[in-house]
C-alpha cells in the first residue's frame, strides 16, 4: 500500500533567519511550530506527533513534546542525521498519519548553526564518522572540502567550470532579492562572484551555503483533515529516502554517482510523475555544485549538461524549471533542508508573491544528495485542486 | 621517517589499529577479505561483497592514481593555519578501483601548492608526525 497522495502538509512556520538568534534551539523549535500551527488554523493541543532530525545540535522531539504539555504522544521520531535526512522526517510523518498512528505531526528543524555549532566546520570538533580518523590528519573533514573533492572530479570529467557554478549562485541571489526572509539581500553579479575569496577550491564563498540560526516547521496530517483546515492542502505524492554508498564504503568507484541518482526513479514512480511534470524544484544547495548534480540526478538534463542548462536561464523564475526560488541555502539561509519544503509549499499555494512561479502545481524538494553520509531523501508535492 | 608538522591524530579503534600500526612502521597495509579477496578501507569487521568476517592485512603496492583533489584556503582547524592553502588528494589504489584513500602530496610547500592532475600516478611515502606516529603521503611517480 502506498501512502502517495494520502497525506498533506497543512501548515508552515519559521523564525527569523539570523547569524545569532540569542535563544536556544528549543525556543526556535517552539516558535516555528506555533507559527506552523497558526498557519494551518490548528490549536496546539491537537498535536499528537513530533518529528525531527539532528546531529546532536538541537532540542529533541521529546523535549518539544513536553514543552507542549502532551501527555499521550502517539508518534515521535528523533532521527540522527543531517541534510540527507531532512525530507525523510516528513516522509515518516506522512506514513504515520496515513497509517492512523497519529493525526497531526509537527516536523521541525531548529539550529544555531552559526552562533553555536558551525555547520561548515570552522572551529568545531570532529564529527563521529567512520572516516574521520583517516581524514583529520590531513586537515580534511568539513563539508565544503568533501563536496569540493567531488566537484573537482566532475569538472575534470565533464568540462564544467566556474561559469556554471557562478550561474547557480547568481541566479539564487536574484531570487533572494524577492524574498523578505532571505539573509542575503545585496545583489550579486557574476563579477562579484569571481572576486569573492576561495574557501575550498573549486568553491568560493558564494558557492557555499550560509550558516544560520533558525527554526522551521511544517504540520503533516491526512489529506482529508488538511482539506478542513485554513490553507490549501499540499499533498505528499512522493516521499522516498535511502541511498547507501559513500566514496569510502567500497562498491562505488565513480566519484560522480550520488544516492539521489539511485533513488530518483523510485520517487517519480511512487508519485506517478516524471521530471517533465515538475513545475518548480527546491534542490539541496549546500554548495552550488550540488544543484548541478541533482539537475542531472533527478532527470532534468543529461550527465554533464547541468551547467549549460543553468546558464541558459532555464532555472530562473520564468524559466522552464525555476530552482530555489527563495534563494536557497546559498542566499535565503540554511535550515538544513526544511526551508526548501516551506518554499515549495508557498509556491504550490500561490503565496510566493514576487517570486511566484505561474501555475505551479507540482514541486520537487530534495535533501542532501548523499555523497558524504550516503543518505538522501526527497518529496514530490502537489497543490490540491 | 622524515618529520613533518604536527597533525591531529585521532585514536585508532580495534578495527583500524592494524592499519595505523603498519603505517607507524612505514608500511601501507590494507584490510582484505580472505574469502573473496575484496579490499576494504576504512577497516571494518565484515566484507560488504561476500559478507565474510575473515580477513588479513596484506601490504599493498603503494601505487595509485589521483582520483580528485581540493585546495583548502580556510583554517577550519587551527593546526593548519600556517599551511594555507594546502592540497588534499583522493588516491585510487592500484589494487581495486573502488579503494579510495584520502591523503596529501608529500613535501609540497610551494605557494600555492602545485595542482595535481586527475589520473596522475602516485606512490606512497611515509612521514613521521607527533609522538612516534607515522602518516602516509603521496609522491608523483617519476
Amino acid at each position: 500500500m502506498s501512502f502517495s497522495g494520502k497525506a498533506a502538509i497543512a501548515g508552515i512556520g519559521f523564525t527569523e533567519f539570523s547569524r545569532n538568534s540569542g535563544v536556544t534551539t528549543l525556543t526556535l523549535a517552539l516558535r516555528a511550530i506555533r507559527a506552523a500551527l497558526d498557519d494551518a488554523g490548528l490549536s496546539p493541543d491537537e498535536v499528537d506527533g513530533v518529528a525531527t532530525h539532528r546531529v546532536s545540535d538541537s532540542a529533541a522531539s521529546m523535549t518539544v513534546a513536553q514543552a507542549f504539555g502532551i501527555r499521550d504522544l502517539k508518534y515521535f521520531i528523533d532521527h540522527f542525521g543531517g541534510g540527507g535526512s531532512s525530507h525523510q522526517v516528513i516522509g515518516h510523518a506522512a506514513m504515520a498519519v496515513t497509517a492512523g498512528v497519529a493525526d497531526y505531526v509537527v516536523c521541525y528543524r531548529a539550529i544555531n548553526a552559526r552562533s553555536a555549532f558551525r555547520m561548515g566546520g570552522t572551529g568545531r570538533g570532529f564529527v563521529d564518522s567512520p572516516e574521520t580518523q583517516y581524514q583529520a590528519p590531513y586537515g580534511y573533514y568539513t563539508p565544503p572540502q568533501q563536496y569540493a573533492m567531488i566537484a573537482r572530479a566532475y569538472m575534470d570529467r565533464y568540462g564544467a567550470n566556474e561559469r556554471h557554478f557562478g550561474a547557480v549562485a547568481v541566479n539564487q541571489r536574484a531570487n533572494a532579492l524577492l524574498n523578505d526572509r532571505a539573509m542575503m539581500r545585496k545583489p550579486m553579479s557574476y563579477e562579484d562572484y569571481l572576486a569573492s575569496p576561495w574557501i575550498a577550491e573549486p568553491f568560493r564563498l558564494p558557492d557555499c551555503c550560509l550558516e544560520t540560526d533558525v527554526g522551521v516547521a511544517v504540520v503533516v496530517c491526512s489529506a482529508e483533515r488538511a482539506r478542513d483546515l485554513r490553507q490549501r492542502a499540499v499533498l505528499i505524492d512522493g516521499a522516498t529516502w535511502g541511498g547507501g554508498a559513500t566514496l569510502y564504503s567500497i562498491g562505488e568507484p565513480d566519484l560522480n554517482v550520488s544516492g539521489a541518482r539511485h533513488m530518483a526513479p523510485r520517487l517519480y514512480r511512487m508519485a506517478g510523475l516524471s521530471p517533465a511534470d515538475v513545475d518548480v524544484a527546491m534542490l539541496y544547495d549546500c554548495f552550488t555544485f550540488a544543484v548541478l548534480l541533482q539537475l542531472e540526478d533527478y532527470g532534468f538534463c543529461a550527465r554533464g549538461e547541468a551547467g549549460e542548462f543553468v546558464l541558459s536561464g532555464a532555472t530562473a523564475i520564468g524559466g522552464t524549471l525555476p530552482v530555489n526560488t527563495h534563494g536557497g541555502f546559498l542566499s535565503e539561509g540554511y535550515a538544513h533542508g526544511m526551508n526548501h519544503v516551506v518554499e515549495a509549499v508557498m509556491q504550490l499555494r500561490g503565496q510566493a508573491g514576487a517570486r511566484q512561479v505561474k501555475d505551479a502545481r507540482i514541486a520537487l524538494s530534495t535533501g542532501a544528495p548523499g555523497y558524504v553520509g550516503g543518505v538522501t531523501s526527497a518529496l514530490l508535492l502537489r497543490g490540491d485542486a | 621517517m622524515t618529520q613533518v608538522t604536527d597533525r591531529p591524530m585521532l585514536p585508532a579503534d580495534p578495527d583500524s589499529s592494524p592499519y595505523w600500526e603498519a603505517i607507524d612502521r612505514g608500511e601501507l597495509r590494507v584490510q582484505r577479505c580472505t574469502t573473496c579477496a575484496t579490499w576494504r578501507w576504512p577497516a571494518r569487521a565484515m566484507c560488504n561483497h561476500c559478507f565474510g568476517f575473515d580477513h588479513d592485512w596484506p601490504a599493498v603496492s603503494g601505487k595509485g592514481t589521483v582520483a580528485s583533489w581540493v585546495r583548502t584556503h580556510r583554517a577550519f582547524l587551527p593546526q593548519f593555519a600556517d599551511d594555507l592553502p594546502y592540497v588534499t588528494v583522493t588516491v585510487r589504489l592500484a589494487e581495486q578501483p573502488d579503494l579510495l584513500l584520502v591523503g596529501q602530496l608529500a613535501d609540497s610547500h610551494a605557494e600555492p601548492e602545485p595542482e595535481p592532475e586527475i589520473g596522475m600516478p602516485v606512490r606512497a611515502v611515509f612521514r613521521g608526525v607527533s609522538e612516534g606516529r607515522g602518516l602516509v603521503f603521496w609522491e608523483p611517480e617519476a
